[in-house]
């Protein structure tokens, strides 16, 4: 397909994946799946008052929406859709999804440090320890597919799954990526920095208007942007039968979504320090033990 | 809808947009969502949601009457919401801070259902007028003002453009408050001045925080270096983080100004001095003066350099021992986690609280007139009055009469009456798991103990759902571990006392708290989840702070529980008095450790000998009115308990009598009709007194009135969340915050019934 | 592409991304001001007034898993050229940072056992 062809399906993917998302997301919070829900949202979000807080810090809050949506569309745009549909073939791939997604930790305590509330306050520094808590597994189970396919460029890592999903080559690696998935886009049970019933809000208790809704959207993008990951590094990317490339991309990322509410309901809110605790206790041995073993299954 | 309205003119779009943004209602209930569900007869479903803080609802709904101090705050909530915003009052006309309601609806069930489709209207036709005028109560605008003052002087730091610019006027007017954000004896050395406000206000985070230690006369010389600390600070956190990288330069260059202006500057100045007469002139020039040089600190007094220990010298320690600043902050009567009404005003230290408390001026119970010359009218009064728990009041109020006037040989509760009771109770319990459940964040709970509330309110609840629904909480994933929180560990509890008791009595007072939150932070980490310990040293199930002087449950056994019982609410308070103990404690505790193995998880001295309820009985301690009842011994029912004294404790033992009332409900049968109340008659010239007690859903509620002449002359009532709040500070001690709120959820305090 | 290209194309789309926000904000602006009233612009505290400004040392108690995040990230920057030339390499690989994890490793067991991995 012509490069304008791709880039327009791309895009009417992302953006229809962006409303399912949404359309998941309310049906998560409060079981009803209304299909014009995000519009209307998005509309009141616009048609309500701005308001900025007294003596609020003004780089960051300005920064924090900016910086948030920004890494997010940058990452969904090295992310492939099929073999020849993505935007940008990074050829540090694996590592720029990373990297790229520190930065949304970063943007959630910034804006909780410059909304100048207490509530907020404690918000962004919990998402400072969600940021640590995560990162090592992350890291470390992404060199495992890196190790695999042998290259960091992500359609080759969509490619070395031809034999053998990695879900099934590295089964401790992928519950770590599920689980990291759902730290990096604070759902629940891992939604610490805008805890409801906790924090009232928590770091976007304060934000009205333009910057809650790019909070708000970028928070569904990076649930599609990291089902997208999960469904590029572990689910065999656009492998299937029939369908189209693209296609199977889109369902099997809907699936994860759909999987990434549905676990949240279950379970209550991760503690603070549990987060920690078990995410280096057990979650970096564990990765320690998916690198050795797929390290050890490759040479065989 | 003219508070409520944005100011413009409406034109087609801003037409179309409030059109369809209409369907959107986001509501915040006042006093609580638990309130709003009493009235209402099925979930809220997909027209309107509950807002979580007041920036993203549009409409507020004030339920019932407030009180004063609960208006002001409703005032300030409305005050939050941005505009096009509804105001509805459910039953007052209006309410003084509030300004009139847009919607006006009596208090009844199911009243949302009027409200909303006038709420619909209101936001769609009246989003924008030009009438629009901006909402200014006098007490709040007072209230403002005043806050603002105290927040003073956040500098313009011109490099970072961070704060708008202040005007140093504000030093002046900061003078004399007392910014309590610490209320540290050490911090005496600025007469009476609290500087860790002071200090926030000045530099977002800092270094300097020796500011406290130095009188901080000169806000010049602060913001000197203020800039750099700010700079490099407000950069995002200090750990190693990204930010700090593009402020190293900063950071590097005032690494040794900071500190050694501040010094110089401060130290030399102030010993002694007087802020006041200091204050103005100092500001502006020191500001000017000190702006690029920061290595003399622009004052020639001082002396030479302070390490970092010395200028924190007074500054209080946390429990790892490093000096940082605390944080008030209120967890106030409209928070979505906590029972509506209820208010914690909470000091955090990052985010372990260290001090919670609970407001205890609700509103006033005073009768009316038309019950103290009527007290055959108090059942209907008392069930009115409490919309959370109206059968056991009825109940309460009937028993009493019955037990004044003699008439019936004994007051004990009938069966069809026991049965209501029980009703109510499952009732009651599952509107507190639809809030607990908000604190937990868990979804699924509380959409489904709010289906099931509904059911059971109307009557049509099917127990075999419930139960099941009882069932798959306890095995929910990862629950019990986390409402685990203060589960100490037991032998290893006694090790860090042993240790720690030398140390404890060669610091300071503010440093046995350090201490005590240390050696319970190590235990802590050994292992959660085994909680229970075969070879208990004997009940040593506490939350931290029973530590502070309690966690020697051995002390109960040995009969120190008074002392034990008073030490339990003063927490860090009674450094001295808890150093002695502490001692004998621990000669106690080895002595007592083989002994009380069979006693262990059991915590009976460890709450306050009021508190009833649940909650004790989560405790162990076996308190239940029902066992005096003939009724229920004949169904041969027994009160759960559990041990532990956490808030998985309290969650099953919960879980456990809502089984058992579905159990007594079964048995007894549903063949009993709702009996009328008798009506007692008071004769004219009645006099004596009545007194009765019933097992209300969260606790023991006691009536006492002694009628005189046919007239009530003298009424008490004892509710059981009235004993609760003395809990608190016990229950939440060094937890984290979340810990803190989900313990204090698990206590289900009713503010209504605080007086 | 060549790397530089497509790096240029990301920071340009990043900069793309700012100029839509930046055209949300104009858009929103034009349905109207904010009437400035007392008490809207205090960041809610569930129904107070948050007097003082919430910045100040605040005092997070995961330092410990901070410090030891920093060693493991150094030592992830070096896995990643490493996995990609390690089926190439083969067993040597494996033996190499197998050698640098677990002395990364003993330093996770000794930090634990130390109990630096906890709630300070």
């Amino acid at each position: 397909m012509t490069p304008l062809l791709n880039g327009l399906m791309i895009t009417l993917l992302f953006l229809s994946g962006v409303y399912l998302v949404a359309v998941m997301e309310r049906w998560s919070l409060t079981g009803h799946v209304i299909w014009g829900g995000p519009i209307r949202s998005f509309l009141l979000l616009f048609a309500r008052e701005e308001i900025k807080t007294r003596k609020h810090d003004k780089v960051f809050f300005e920064t924090a929406p900016i910086l948030f949506i920004g890494v997010i569309l940058l990452t969904i745009s090295i992310l492939p859709f099929g073999r020849d549909s993505v935007i940008i073939n990074l050829g540090t791939g694996a590592l720029f999804i990373n990297a790229a997604l520190v930065y949304v930790m970063v943007a959630l305590m910034m804006i909780g440090w410059a909304t100048n509330g207490v509530y907020a306050m404690v918000g962004g520094w919990r998402a400072l320890a969600q940021l640590i808590a995560y990162s090592m597994p992350v890291v470390m189970v992404l060199t495992a597919t890196v190790m695999r396919a042998e290259s960091m460029f992500l359609i080759d890592i969509v490619e070395s799954q031809q034999s053998l999903w990695n879900i099934l080559f590295q089964p401790v690696g992928f519950i770590l990526f599920y689980i990291s998935a759902l730290a990096i886009t604070f759902l629940p049970p891992f939604d610490l920095p805008v805890a409801k019933g906790e924090l009232a809000g928590g770091v976007w208790a304060d934000l009205t208007g333009a910057r809650k809704l790019l909070f708000r959207l970028g928070r569904l993008t990076l649930v599609l942007t990291l089902s997208v990951a999960v469904v590029v590094l572990y689910l065999g990317g656009w492998m299937g039968p029939w369908l189209p490339e693209f296609v199977w991309t889109f369902l099997k990322t809907l699936v994860v979504a759909a999987s990434f509410f549905a676990i949240g309901r279950f379970m209550p809110r991760i503690r603070h320090d549990h987060l920690l605790e078990f995410n280096w206790k057990y979650g970096v041995p564990l990765a320690l033990y998916n690198i050795f073993q797929v390290g050890v299954v490759l040479l065989l | 809808m003219k508070y409520g309205a944005r100011k413009g003119k409406m034109n087609f779009w801003r037409r179309w947009l409030a059109k369809v943004t209409s369907r959107e209602l986001v509501i915040f209930p006042i006093p609580g969502a638990d309130l709003l569900r009493v009235y209402q007869s099925e979930p809220m479903n997909r027209e309107a949601r509950l807002a979580e803080s007041p920036k993203e609802a549009n409409v507020l709904l004030v339920i019932g009457d407030l009180s004063v101090e609960m208006a002001e705050r409703a005032a300030t909530i409305y005050a939050q919401i941005p505009r096009p915003r509804v105001l509805v009052l459910a039953g007052p006309d209006h309410l003084s801070p509030l300004p009139h309601p847009d919607v006006h609806v009596p208090l009844e069930k199911d009243f949302l259902e009027t409200v909303l489709p006038a709420a619909r209207e209101c936001l769609s036709s009246y989003s924008w007028t030009e009438e629009a005028e901006p909402f200014r109560p006098e007490k709040l605008v007072k209230e403002i003002e005043a806050a603002t003052q105290e927040q003073g002087h956040m500098h313009d730091h011109h490099g970072h453009g961070a704060h708008e610019g202040h005007d140093h006027s504000d030093h002046g007017a900061h003078e004399g408050h007392d910014h309590s954000a610490h209320n540290h004896s050490d911090h005496g050395a600025h007469e009476g001045h609290d500087h860790s406000a002071h200090n926030h206000s000045d530099h977002g985070a800092h270094e300097g925080h020796d500011h406290s230690a130095h009188k901080h006369t000169d806000h010049g010389a602060h913001e000197g270096h203020d800039h750099s600390a700010h700079k490099h600070t407000d950069h995002g956190a200090h750990e190693g983080h990204d930010h700090s990288a593009h402020n190293h330069s900063d950071h590097g260059a005032h690494e040794g100004h900071d500190h050694s202006a501040h010094n110089h500057s401060d130290h030399g100045a102030h010993e002694g001095h007087d802020h006041s007469s200091h204050h103005h002139e100092k500001t502006e020039e020191d500001h000017a003066h000190l702006h690029g040089e920061h290595s003399n600190g622009g004052h020639d007094h001082g002396s030479g350099f302070m390490s970092m220990k010395a200028m924190t010298k007074d500054l209080t320690r946390s429990a790892d021992g490093l000096p940082m600043e605390w944080s008030d902050v209120q967890f106030g009567p409209f928070h979505p986690g906590l029972p509506g009404g209820l208010r914690l005003s909470m000091k955090l230290d990052g985010d372990t609280v260290v001090k919670a408390v609970a407001d205890r001026d609700q509103q006033g119970f005073n009768l009316p007139a038309s019950i103290t010359n009527n007290p055959a009218a108090l059942p209907e009064y008392l069930e009115a009055v409490n919309p959370e728990a109206p059968v056991s009041y009825r109940l309460l109020a009937q028993k009493a009469l019955v037990n004044f006037s003699g008439a019936v040989a004994d007051s004990a509760l009938t069966i069809p009456e026991a049965v209501q009771l029980e009703k109510e109770r499952i009732i009651s319990h599952l509107n507190w798991l639809a809030v607990f459940a908000t604190t937990l964040g868990s979804d699924w709970m509380r959409d489904q103990s709010i289906k099931h509330y509904h059911r059971f309110q109307n009557g049509t609840g099917n127990s075999n759902q419930l139960s099941g629904f009882i069932s798959r909480i306890k095995k929910m994933p990862y629950l019990k571990l986390k409402l685990s929180a203060g589960h100490q560990n037991l032998e290893v509890k006694n090790h860090s006392h042993s240790t720690h008791s030398t140390p404890e009595h060669s610091q300071g007072s503010h440093d046995h708290s350090a201490h005590k939150i240390s050696d319970h932070g190590e235990h802590q980490n050994h292992e959660h989840s085994s909680h229970q310990h075969g070879k208990a040293e004997g009940g040593h199930t506490h939350s931290h702070e029973s530590h502070e002087h309690s966690t020697h449950h051995h002390e109960t056994h040995s009969g120190h529980t008074e002392h034990k019982s008073e030490d339990n609410h003063q927490g860090h308070e009674n450094h001295h008095q808890g150093h002695g103990e502490h001692i004998n404690h621990e000669t106690h505790n080895h002595s007592h450790g083989i002994n009380e193995a069979k006693d262990q998880d059991v915590v009976p001295g460890q709450l306050p000998n009021e508190t009833t309820g649940p909650v004790a009985r989560a405790a162990g301690i076996e308190k239940d009115q029902r066992l005096e009842e003939y009724v229920y011994e004949q169904n041969g029912w027994k009160p759960s308990t559990a041990s532990g004294n956490t808030a998985w404790s309290r969650l099953k033992v919960r879980l456990d009598e809502m089984e058992q009332s579905l159990r007594f409900i079964a048995k007894a049968g549903d063949k009993f009709e709702v009996d009328p109340s008798q009506k007692i008659d008071i004769p004219s010239k009645g006099m004596g007194n009545g007194i009765a007690h019933i097992e209300s859903p969260r606790g023991i509620v006691t009536l006492k009135f002694h009628i005189h002449e046919g007239k009530l002359a003298h009424f008490q009532l004892t509710t059981p969340s009235e004993a609760l709040l003395d809990v608190i500070q016990q229950v939440t001690a060094k937890l984290e915050l979340a810990d803190a709120l989900t313990a204090v959820a698990s206590l289900d305090i009713s503010p209504r019934e605080i007086h | 592409m060549v790397p530089l290209t497509q790096y240029i194309l990301l920071f340009g789309m990043l900069l793309a991304t700012a100029g839509l926000v930046w055209m949300l904000y104009l858009i929103k602006q034009s349905l109207g001001q904010t009437l400035d009233e007392p008490g809207k612009d205090i960041p809610a505290e569930s129904g107070n007034l948050a007097a003082k400004p919430a910045w100040l040392r605040y005092h997070i108690h995961y330092y410990g898993y901070a410090l030891l995040f920093l060693a493991f990230d150094m030592e992830m920057a070096f896995m990643y050229p490493w996995a990609v030339v390690y089926k190439q390499v083969g067993l040597l690989a494996l033996l190499d940072m197998g050698v640098f994890l677990m002395i990364l490793f003993l330093g996770l067991i000794y930090t634990w056992t130390q109990l630096g991995l906890k709630r300070q």
